[in-house]
């Protein structure tokens, strides 16, 4: 039993990192139909924000989320008037873009490099302890990850599913052009879009940082991962990824408690091959219906 | 009446292959006007252009005493010009409701919204019982009420319709005329691309026949009913 609890709460932590960073990945394809490639470095830049502001001025939890948010949001909010607005219309976007923001996060990257070093600093923002649930122990700050992980993955259904900006998002997703006759600014929710998930990876990458370091290479993992989840669920399927999120970090946990942590990651992939031959548009993915 | 919209000599198409060749129309309010002509002529890319989805390259165009022939899609329908396109164009796993709802996305008032959906649903009931379904999971009818009734939902002064009985059933096209009719008594203008001739005679006021990608003759529907060429060649001799 003890077992089933600890693969359980180390299964519902990483879930809750990688829903955040999925949730986000697959919200700018859904409705951009792009692939951010920088998408980890939003996740650093979170991290390293929060670490940046907390060792001059020693901010509290909720003011370091606040400030990775912030921060992701900002990251998200240049790339798109930077680079993305820009390529949005040419006939090779998806490619394109793929290189351009692989490019941004290489530049990011080798930014974050320079200006800290790689040194692996530990997250001054977290919540110390540990309490125990049957003979397990866990640390106050897994409770946290995955109660910023609810509040925030839930604050964005309820923004899509019940707000008119919520329905300017998807209606965009679906159909721009009905979107943009229905009076719907398109460039906007882009942009939106952008901070949203940029949003959301910042605080992944600062809940990320809290159970390991600061590195400038932290984003790359989570990404890999966020990008397989997104996968599975079926591209831009944003209520799929949150699911795939944590069913595959409890496979993860599982296969990296029985036969070690290194068999983790390559049976989540295994998996993965053998559920795209069975569903190849992902889990949750659907075939576009086309009525003439 | 005044002139709500007035189109002059536009020039607009597909990237290098210009499909209007100086397109000339006037829409009074209230008034309804058809586009008839064979397929490929440009009625569908004049809809299009005067929508903002294509570039107005030469001409000029004014809507409710605005000069818009350079504004974005956005602000000529926050201006009251509603286009309503081929195809229906829905939002395919977004609900009926919800569809309806995008149409009336720059009022803020939600009374007004409220309203609105009341009007739709009396005009259309059958979309009352379909509210919750999916708009993929609807029949083609009743996807044509969607597209229509989300197009009401907006603050229109006109509504350009295109082809709104394609692909439909006779009884269908009936109900679907009705609603426009009833909408027509309360003064909306209309500017309609429409292959149904019948339907066309007792909807329109006016008719502008394009051919090439110009106007080759407008009229009244009763000048229309005198001139035998119109009648045969284009309104199947209605």
């Amino acid at each position: 039993m003890e077992i089933l609890i600890q693969i359980f709460v180390t299964g519902l932590t990483l879930g809750s990192m990688y829903a955040l960073a999925a949730v986000g990945l697959s919200l700018i394809y859904g409705t951009l139909g792009m692939f951010n490639m920088a998408h980890g470095m939003f996740m650093t830049l979170g991290a390293y924000a929060v670490f940046s502001l907390a060792s001059v001025f020693g901010v509290p939890l909720i003011l370091g989320v606040l400030a990775a948010m912030v921060a992701g949001a900002v990251i998200g909010m240049l790339t798109h008037l930077l680079i993305v607005r820009f390529m949005l219309n040419s006939p090779d976007f998806e490619t394109n873009i793929l290189v351009a923001t692989a490019g941004l996060g290489i530049l990011l990257e080798d930014l974050i490099l320079k200006i800290y070093g790689g040194y692996p600093y530990p997250q001054p923002v977290k919540i110390e302890g540990t309490f125990s649930v049957g003979e397990v122990n866990v640390t106050y700050q897994a409770l946290v990850i995955l109660l910023i992980a609810i509040v925030c993955i839930g604050s964005v259904a309820w923004l899509l599913l019940k707000t008119r900006f919520g329905r300017a998002i998807r209606a965009t997703a679906m159909n721009r052009d009905a979107a943009r006759l229905m009076g719907v600014r398109t460039n906007t929710v882009y942009l939106q879009v952008m901070a949203l998930a940029g949003a959301l990876a910042g605080v992944a990458g600062l809940m990320i940082s809290t159970l390991a370091t600061l590195s400038p290479q932290m984003g790359g993992d989570p990404l890999l991962k966020a990008f397989v989840i997104c996968v599975v669920a079926g591209l831009g399927n944003v209520w799929g990824a949150g699911i795939c999120a944590i069913g595959l970090a409890l496979i993860e946990s599982a296969i990296g408690f029985y036969f070690g942590v290194r068999f983790g990651f390559p049976t989540m992939l295994m998996l993965v091959i053998i559920v795209l031959i069975w569903r190849p548009l992902g889990l949750f993915g659907k075939e576009k219906v086309v009525r003439l | 009446m005044s002139a709500l919209l007035s189109a002059t000599d536009v020039v607009s198409g597909y990237l290098n292959r210009p499909v209007l060749h100086g397109v000339s129309i006037d829409i009074a309010e209230g008034e309804v006007l058809a586009l008839i002509g064979p397929n490929g002529h440009g009625k569908t890319t004049l809809l299009r252009t005067l929508s903002g989805f294509l570039p107005t390259r030469n001409g000029q165009f004014e809507f409710a005493g605005a000069r818009l022939e350079h504004a974005t899609v956005h602000a000529r329908v926050e201006a009251g010009l509603v286009h309503i396109p081929q195809g229906d164009q829905l939002f395919a796993e977004m609900s009926v409701e919800e569809n309806l709802l995008m149409g009336a996305y720059l009022v803020t008032d939600a009374r007004e919204v409220e309203r609105r959906l009341d009007q739709v649903y009396t005009l259309f009931p059958r979309l009352k019982d379909r509210r919750p379904q999916t708009a993929s999971s609807l029949s083609g009818g009743e996807r044509r009420m969607v597209g229509i009734g989300r197009g009401l939902m907006a603050d229109a002064k006109l509504i350009m319709l295109d082809e709104p009985s394609l692909g439909l059933a006779p009884l269908l096209i009936e109900q679907i005329y009705d609603a426009l009719s009833k909408l027509r008594t309360e003064g909306r203008s209309f500017l309609v691309v429409e292959e149904n001739p019948s339907r066309l005679m007792t909807f329109a006021d006016r008719l502008c026949l394009m051919d090439a990608g110009n106007i080759i003759w407008s009229g009244s529907t009763a000048e229309a009913r005198k001139s035998e060429d119109i009648l045969k060649t284009y309104l199947g001799g209605h």
